[in-house]
């Protein structure tokens, strides 16, 4: 059976997709349609009947956020704005998350399997990437609805914010300095040598990585690929 | 006889300012005035009318105002401001030079007929 409510809900979350229109740009155009719905049934249509000739009426959901892209250039860098800092909180807590098992790690190799302390590097690395790869691939996973219907509650907004940050200063403060007590406890100087220079090995070799991950990245998303909306 | 998309977007701009130049009105009244007025020749995308609208208040020729309706609705009316009685000035300028250019050329070719 026909629901209105639900019908205008979608009707709004595919005006909302682009974002390119304000809340009250929305609203506006929510009270056009129920002005249109009422002239429409008044002439003896059912509710289902008006509302698709007056969402039609209206037009094309895609090709009114296109033309309001041209006008609210502040409400797109606005968005833009607001994903951009949710990507550098992420990549900052993923990253946290990496190093931090990726150090669990390579002292777990070195000391209860008898790794060389000189491979800790390397472990640490591979740790390091498959952490990082798995996180970002379920992200990306679950972000995608996400973008397209940005409803993330305030609340929620705020309460993520503060778990991220404490989360962060737990992996990369208070455990690291656990690990260091660890290591001061088990490794002999020689092994702690050796630990540590397997560590600047991988460390140099990662910061070679990540920035040619980068660039392929953002060669990809190279903006001419994407089809411009004028 | 429908009106091209073209000449429909040309003219948006100077029929609402001089729509609002009649006493304030809303959007959805403002599509049913340009309907009634051009006999329905001219059919908007009703969507289409907002983002002018809202241009044309940043610009300054028209405010608005949201108030709740008789029927208990809450609408935004727009009110046209002196810029924006100045423009209409500018706009019948410019549309009675189009016409005037065309009407010209027309009128030749009749001759030559």
């Amino acid at each position: 059976m026909f629901q209105l409510e639900i019908a205008i809900e979608n009707w709004k979350q595919q005006l909302l997709q682009h974002q390119t229109m304000t809340a009250a740009d929305i609203e506006e155009l929510q009270i056009h349609l129920l002005e249109e719905m009422d002239a429409l049934t008044a002439t003896g249509l059912n509710q289902e009947e008006a509302f698709l000739i007056a969402s039609r009426r209206i037009g094309n959901p895609n090709d009114i956020s296109c033309e309001f892209a041209k006008i609210n250039h502040g409400v797109i860098w606005k968005n833009r704005f607001f994903w951009m800092i949710i990507g550098i909180l992420i990549l900052q807590i993923f990253s946290s998350c990496a190093v931090f098992l990726a150090r669990g790690g390579a002292l777990i190799g070195c000391q209860l399997i008898g790794w060389n302390p000189l491979n800790a590097g390397i472990i640490s690395a591979a740790i390091q990437i498959t952490v990082l790869l798995c996180l970002f691939t379920a992200f990306y996973i679950a972000a995608v609805p996400l973008s397209m219907f940005r409803k993330i509650p305030k609340k929620t907004l705020i309460g993520a914010i503060i778990a991220v940050t404490a989360l962060n200063f737990f992996l990369s403060h208070a455990a690291g300095m656990g690990y260091n007590l660890l290591i001061a406890r088990f490794f002999s100087v020689e092994q702690l040598g050796q630990f540590s220079r397997g560590c600047s090995y991988s460390a140099m070799g990662l910061s070679v990585l990540w920035p040619v991950v980068w660039l392929v990245l953002l060669l990809w998303l190279l903006p001419g690929k994407t089809q411009s909306a004028s | 006889m429908d009106i091209s998309k073209d000449l429909i977007a040309a003219s948006a701009t100077p029929l609402i300012l001089s729509i609002l130049a009649e006493g304030e009105s809303y959007g959805y009244a403002i599509i049913k005035q340009v309907t009634a007025l051009s006999g329905g020749t001219m059919q908007w995308t009703d969507g289409m009318l907002y983002p002018i609208l809202h241009r044309l208040e940043s610009q300054g020729l028209i405010e608005s105002e949201v108030r709740t309706s008789d029927t208990g609705r809450k609408r935004k009316y727009y009110r046209i401001r002196q810029d924006g009685t100045a423009a209409i000035a500018a706009h019948q300028a410019q549309w009675q030079t189009v016409y005037e250019t065309l009407r010209k050329v027309w009128e030749t070719k009749l001759c030559f007929n």
